[in-house]
């Protein structure tokens, strides 16, 4: 495991309290060198209810709010526990077009 | 005409404005491209913005609505998210009667 991929899971448990949570380094998908460039995100959590999508991403963009300013992605699926055990599955990442960092 | 501003003109001109990396017909990136089909897979009419076209609108978007990341989808000159918020609102339903609302909203 990666230490990128570590940190995320530390500062993500310390942060929402994951009733179930997954760090997915998906930069090897992806053309380009990079090897901690590409992350999804899937956090399900208590913190998570009563609040809008946009509101729980603004929460996690605000925590790794250094750590984005050097990824070219980060995949990010947020649900409350109701959501999840309907669910079960996050959507799956695009692949990028080309290797370049933009 | 200030960035800020200009970004302004360009939200409020539109119902539905995404600003996104490339074209719907030529996206450049996997996230754009998605975000960019799932609106049109609703078949309603949208805006966009090459942010590679753009470069002062580019370094300057993410300070705009305070979201680091591209696509931005915008409706009725607000921020919805980034393209797996439009996704999720395809899945669970949302996406093709907010877009509707946002139409109303604007004509209206």
């Amino acid at each position: 495991m990666s230490s990128m991929q570590k940190h995320l899971e530390d500062q993500i448990k310390l942060a929402f309290n994951p009733f179930y949570f997954e760090v997915i380094n998906e930069s090897s998908n992806h053309s380009g060198p990079a090897t901690e460039s590409h992350f999804k995100l899937i956090i399900v959590s208590d913190d998570f209810d009563g609040i809008s999508l946009i509101n729980r991403h603004r929460k996690v963009n605000e925590l790794f709010r250094e750590e984005l300013s050097h990824f070219h992605a980060m995949a990010l699926h947020t649900y409350t526990r109701e959501e999840w055990s309907k669910k079960q599955k996050a959507p799956d990442s695009p692949l990028c077009h080309g290797g370049s960092k933009s | 005409m200030d960035v800020m501003e200009r970004i302004q003109k360009q939200v409020d001109s539109a119902p539905i404005v995404i600003y996104m990396k490339g074209t719907p017909q030529f996206p450049q990136c996997g996230f754009s491209a998605r975000a960019a089909q799932t609106l049109a897979s609703t078949g309603i009419e949208f805006a966009y913005v090459n942010v590679f076209e753009d470069q002062e609108v580019f370094q300057n978007l993410p300070s705009f609505a305070d979201w680091p990341t591209f696509p931005q989808i915008y409706f009725n000159s607000e921020l919805v998210g980034g393209g797996d918020i439009i996704v999720e609102m395809a899945e669970n339903g949302s996406l093709k009667e907010e877009m509707e609302k946002a139409v109303e909203k604007f004509n209206g």
